[in-house]
């Protein structure tokens, strides 16, 4: 079976991850970039986003973090999330809309 | 009979029954040997719906129309000619086209006189003294005289409402009327344009009969003819005949109705003499049985509105300072994190006001607002929602990497599924109906996009697929652009638009807003946004 999810192993370490103070994340972003973290299990990802904000050179408050489909927020840290080593954040730029280019903008 | 009613009562009009005139067809074909003919879909059956549908013609047109219509059923089965015989000896010549013809006539049956005659005899039971009967046939007289005002008024069915297809199979007699009186159609095209009807067991027998009744593209097809063809509704109806009619003379009359008929072939068909039909109806034939009950079916392409609401729930000047109070103060998160799953600033606020572009925060916060809706109230299909990185994330990496997104989800127990597209600084809506297997694009711009549509079928089939194991047929799904929806006209509120697009769509709602409506919603939006709830829908009595 080619199962993606089969590659993720989620069974199991979520208790050992109770007792593990840090975690290695990555934050991948949309261009094909990746930044790996190492950080304490209770940091809030507002650091990580002002990090990562800092690295790619865009403002902190426009950066996005979403784990599996949902939005991290600035208060989250990897315990809430039950978060495990090797973890994958996505990391998107805010989107916003108007109208298509090439159209005045308003 | 009828000689004697006229002489005895000078001012009164006898008509024929098309029921029972239909019904002695029926009978009397049967007797010639084309039973097994009429009673399935073919030539034979629809040169039999043809002399049925004889008397809706004025009478000065029965005798050649039945001319040409015999010349044609001749050589499609021998059976017709002892039936051709009865009919000219019987309905043409001792009956005659005067009697025969219920042209122009609202009722063509007499159901009601029927209807009447079971009322005396219930009433007056047996072996009543002759007071009583007296007295029970004046009370008649009385619903009778009221009976026939109703008439002149052209209510249409005394006793009961007509069901829909009966209605249907009466305004389409009606208009064919018009257009034969104007002259725009011939009698011929007249008799083929009536001689179907529509009616749940008519085409359910044909469409089961082709094994089409579970083809949505018959069904889209349906549905399009629907609009094409407003005068589509068909044949002569028989009301509600039942099979008693032993009260009822059977001289005079000729009636309509159909008994065992139910659809067939167009005429031009010619099959070998003697040899039972067996030809498929032509697919351009099936817009003769669309029939409302499509309309009612959950698969059917065709939107289903059911939830009749109040469009505006005004803003009242509470809600207008609430939301002033809002956009001054400065916080990170306002609304309820807990219940909309994502921190709303006063910043991304903002983007709500006057002609600002929105931002994902606020669409993808009104849409959970959406899906919260939904979980809270049984009336309204399960809604699922996408949020706007979705689809970015999906198109730059395939499925490989959303397909945790959904890891605590089950998309597929959802009726629907909102995508928000976010794509070159626009915002548009994909809406997935599971129930009717439709992928629904939706752009304020009134710009198609194939691209997403079959990047978001294939999504599924790959969600089907990983998640349950199983294929989704693509073939079944359909994939649409809608273009008749309201456009933004400026250059900054596709945001709105497409959130009410999902809001409407996840309450199936027709759509009844436009640009107008754009900066009451935002403020509207910016409300429920603060509340976290979106305004409890009032639901218009009907």
């Amino acid at each position: 079976m080619s199962n993606p999810e089969s590659g993720e192993n989620q069974g199991g370490p979520s208790s050992s991850s109770e007792h593990k103070e840090f975690i290695k994340l990555k934050v991948k972003g949309q261009e094909g970039d990746e930044i790996h973290f190492r950080l304490k299990m209770t940091t809030p990802f507002s650091k990580i986003k002002k990090n990562y904000a800092e690295r790619v050179g865009v403002a902190a408050g426009s950066i996005r973090l979403i784990f599996d489909g949902n939005p991290v927020s600035d208060s989250d840290t990897p315990r809430n999330l039950s978060l495990e080593d090797d973890d994958i954040i996505e990391a998107f730029v805010e989107q916003t809309g108007g109208m298509l280019p090439g159209l005045s903008a308003c | 009979m009828r000689r004697a009613v006229r002489e005895e009562f000078s001012d009164v009009h006898v008509f024929g029954c098309h029921f029972h005139y239909a019904q002695s067809l029926v009978k009397r074909a049967k007797s010639c040997g084309l039973r097994e003919g009429i009673s399935k879909p073919g030539a034979i059956l629809s040169n039999f719906l043809a002399f049925k549908a004889l008397p809706l013609l004025p009478p000065n047109l029965i005798l050649p129309t039945f001319e040409a219509l015999a010349a044609r059923a001749k050589k499609l089965h021998v059976g017709f000619l002892p039936f051709l015989e009865y009919m000219t000896s019987h309905w043409l010549h001792t009956i005659g086209p005067g009697d025969l013809s219920v042209f122009g006539l609202q009722q063509r049956t007499n159901n009601d006189v029927e209807a009447n005659n079971g009322k005396l005899l219930r009433k007056t039971g047996h072996r009543r003294p002759v007071w009583s009967l007296l007295a029970t046939i004046t009370d008649l007289a009385q619903d009778v005289a009221l009976d026939r005002m109703i008439h002149d008024r052209g209510v249409e069915n005394i006793n009961s409402r007509p069901s829909k297809p009966t209605r249907l199979n009466k305004l389409r007699v009606n208009m064919s009327w018009d257009l034969l009186t104007r002259g725009d159609i011939t009698a011929m095209e007249f008799i083929n344009r009536v001689k179907f009807k529509v009616g749940k067991r008519n085409h359910l027998l044909t469409l089961r009969k082709e094994g089409h009744t579970g083809d949505p593209i018959l069904k889209a097809w349906l549905e399009e003819q629907s609009g094409n063809f407003p005068d589509e509704d068909s044949g002569p109806s028989g009301n509600k005949h039942g099979d008693d009619s032993s009260d009822v003379d059977d001289a005079d009359v000729t009636s309509s109705g159909d008994s065992s008929c139910d659809r067939s072939e167009e005429d031009s068909v010619s099959v070998p003499h003697g040899i039972p039909c067996q030809n498929i109806p032509k697919r351009d034939d099936f817009h003769l049985f669309w029939d409302h009950t499509y309309a009612r079916n959950p698969n059917s392409l065709a939107p289903r509105y059911e939830q009749p609401h109040d469009r505006f729930p005004p803003i009242t000047l509470d809600m207008k300072k609430t939301i002033k109070d809002a956009l001054e103060e400065r916080s990170d998160v306002i609304g309820d994190v807990s219940v909309s799953k994502l921190a709303v600033s006063s910043e991304d606020l903002r983007t709500l006001i006057g002609l600002s572009w929105l931002n994902d925060v606020i669409i993808n916060v009104y849409l959970n607002l959406i899906v919260n809706r939904s979980r809270d109230n049984p009336r309204l299909p399960k809604v699922y929602t996408f949020n706007t990185f979705f689809l970015e994330c999906y198109r730059k990496h395939g499925y490989a990497d959303v397909s945790r997104w959904t890891r605590r989800d089950d998309i597929f127990a959802h009726d629907i599924v909102l995508v928000p597209v976010h794509s070159a600084n626009h915002w548009s809506m994909a809406i997935v109906d599971f129930r009717r297997k439709l992928i629904r694009y939706m752009d304020s711009l009134g710009h198609r996009n194939d691209e997403f549509l079959i990047m978001l079928r294939d999504y599924l089939a790959n969600e089907m697929l990983y998640k349950k194991k199983s294929i989704l047929n693509s073939d079944e799904w359909h994939l649409k652009n809608e273009e008749d929806i309201p456009l933004q006209e400026n250059g900054s509120d596709c945001g709105v638009f497409a959130l009410k697009y999902a809001d409407y769509a996840a309450r199936d709602t027709k759509i009844d807003f436009s640009q107008k409506d754009m900066s009451h919603y935002r403020e509207m939006i910016m409300y429920e946004i603060l509340q976290s709830s979106m305004m409890p829908i009032t639901y218009v009595t009907e």
